[in-house]
């Protein structure tokens, strides 16, 4: 619909224009389907529990977290350059790649305590989830997304620090860049590995906690706890007791359990968590986290049922 | 008849030992539906039935011919919602969430970016798309909410209370909204409690009560062809006695008298008595019911 402005308005000449309205336009163009709206769930996850395109106090946290991650890999690599030139092969107990785990477990543990809630709470909350149920999108749909988006970021997370260490690492070589990533790549299935249990680990419980807790910080706060007091009974177990009990609480220590994982992996001595000290095998800590992921989706599953 | 925009058969919802919804049964044709009854009268329930998000515990539900339970997702791709509480999240700016809205329904990032503006517009907040959901106010709120709910194209809209909170001029924009999404081809469908605000913008009622359907039925069926309004200018209660004599109903109301009869054409009556008793006449007209005295008749009779 449109209107001409005339050109003269009380005998005074105007500019000749015309004014448009455009109205509604029907969408006659494609439709993604489920497929897209999984990609659209995905991106908003990550901007959401990035802080992306909102107020900048949103920001702080989550990516102070990541430059505590990446800035001391960075740090090591540079300093090794710089202090001792090329040709060290010694990178001290941080370039290698089991140690740096323990650094940035506890870092990824609170990444993992920040970003479920953020996935998961506020669509509750705010009552969202009403507009994902006026859309062709099912409750697995929106969990797998919301799920996928917190083991991405948190892969991510960790994996950057661990890529800029082999790739710093491999460029010390003597015999140049290629021939140190092939030798310390003998060590990539043992650290994926580890970062999967790590990923898994420590993202099933807080995805469990982020699933009922009505408020952000309490979810945070509550993992943690759990998380925390799980690594207290594995430090206050008896060392090499054959007692059952022990044998049954062992696999609730949620927080050792990729750190014996790791262990497992890298073939080192058993640092002492719960399942070394009543002499269970690591395995059963890769299983108890497959076992805790599995269960999380089914409650997760019946959680969300009657939201969409 | 084409498509009925719902088809309920049976319909019944109980949460444990409460009913929700009880046997509703009815075709209500494409258009714009009002649904109307008291709080907890079913109305809320019904919508999350037809959306699918309910599964009922008997009878089945259809919009647009698709079923709620098997054809859900389907079913989801022509429909938009507007919920009574919530649904927006305050730390997203109009702009994104709505981009998100389409993007969900599986509007191409393009393609949603374009609607969410042009949507935002409709709704008279593109001024104000870059600001975050969380510092708009109630009316503000109200528009995103129907803008969400159509910025994916749907073929009808479900609006659960969409006048809830807002003071009467933001009633009346978002009443005018709601009247031109027919003439972008989409159906309405408009829960509320306020009755006028139905009966200014619909043209199909469906009241329920207590969780059954007591009338289904186009808006103008409420005009009563046996019930006749009448204004005299002097007089009024001889010509009341006047018109009992005859065998009508009469309700006097000041100088207006409200006629019924089944014996007589009520308008033939009232000529007669008018000139045998030579009082003249101001007003006279069919008696048109308002949709509160439709609801207070049908849900008494319930």
């Amino acid at each position: 619909m449109s209107s001409v402005v005339p050109d003269t308005q009380d005998g005074i000449e105007v500019g000749q224009g015309a004014v448009y309205d455009l109205g509604y336009r029907p969408h006659d163009g494609d439709r993604l389907g489920r497929s897209g709206a999984f990609r659209a769930m995905i991106v908003d996850g990550t901007r959401r529990a990035l802080g992306l395109r909102r107020k900048h106090l949103a920001k702080i946290i989550p990516w102070g977290l990541i430059a505590a991650a990446i800035v001391p890999a960075v740090w090591i690599m540079g300093l090794t350059y710089v202090v001792a030139g090329f040709g060290l092969e010694d990178t001290g107990p941080w370039g290698d790649p089991a140690e740096f785990f323990e650094y940035i477990g506890l870092l990824t543990l609170l990444f993992v305590a920040l970003t479920a809630p953020a996935l998961l709470i506020p669509d509750r909350e705010h009552g969202v989830l009403a507009i994902y149920a006026s859309r062709p999108v099912r409750a697995a749909d929106y969990l797998l997304a919301r799920a996928a988006t917190l083991l991405g970021l948190t892969t991510l997370f960790m994996l950057i620090p661990q890529a800029i260490l082999y790739v710093g690492i491999s460029g010390l070589y003597f015999d140049g860049m290629l021939a140190g990533l092939i030798e310390n790549g003998s060590n990539l299935p043992a650290t994926l590995g580890t970062l999967a249990a790590f990923v898994l680990g420590f993202g099933g419980p807080a995805f469990l906690v982020a699933l009922f807790a009505k408020r952000f910080v309490i979810a945070s706060g509550v993992y943690v706890m759990i998380m925390m007091l799980s690594l207290m009974m594995a430090e206050t177990m008896p060392r090499a007791t054959e007692l059952l009990v022990f044998k049954l609480i062992a696999p609730l220590s949620l927080m050792g359990h990729p750190y014996s994982v790791r262990d497992w992996l890298f073939d080192q001595e058993p640092e002492g968590w719960a399942l070394d000290r009543v002499g269970l095998p690591p395995w059963v800590g890769a299983a108890t986290i497959v076992g805790v992921v599995v269960a999380v989706a089914f409650l997760a599953h019946r959680r969300y049922r009657r939201e969409f | 008849m084409s498509t009925p925009l719902i088809e309920l058969d049976g319909l019944s919802q109980a949460y444990g030992s409460f009913v929700a919804l009880d046997g509703v049964s009815g075709l209500v044709p494409v258009g714009r539906i009002g649904l109307v009854g008291a709080n907890g009268a079913g109305k809320s329930t019904l919508i999350k039935v037809l959306l699918g998000i309910l599964r009922p515990s008997q009878g089945s539900a259809k919009v647009l011919g698709l079923s709620a339970v098997d054809d859900t997702i389907a079913l989801r791709s022509r429909v938009g919602y507007m919920p009574e509480r919530g649904g927006l999240p305050p730390d997203q700016t109009a702009a994104d969430f709505m981009i998100y809205a389409a993007e969900l329904a599986g509007i191409p990032h393009k393609a949603a970016r374009q609607r969410a503006s042009d949507v935002l517009t409709l709704v008279g907040l593109h001024e104000e798309r870059f600001r975050h959901l969380g510092d708009f106010s109630t009316g503000m709120m109200q528009r995103a909410l129907l803008a969400q709910a159509i910025v994916h194209d749907p073929d009808v809209v479900l609006l659960d209370e969409p006048l809830a909170g807002l003071d009467p001029e933001g009633r009346d924009q978002m009443l005018r909204l709601i009247g031109r999404l027919e003439g972008f081809g989409i159906h309405t469908l408009v829960s509320s409690h306020v009755l006028s605000d139905i009966e200014s913008t619909c043209d199909w009622i469906l009241m329920l009560e207590a969780g059954r359907a007591i009338r289904n039925s186009a808006l103008d069926d409420l005009v009563d062809e046996e019930t006749v309004e009448l204004e005299v200018l002097r007089d009024e209660e001889g010509v009341a006695e006047a018109l009992r004599d005859r065998g009508a109903e009469v309700r006097v109301m000041g100088h207006r008298l409200e006629v019924t009869t089944v014996e007589h054409d009520p308008y033939d009556l009232i000529r007669s008595v008018l000139v045998d008793k030579g009082v003249g006449m101001r007003l006279l007209r069919p008696g048109v019911k308002t949709l509160e005295d439709a609801y207070l008749r049908d849900g008494g009779r319930q």
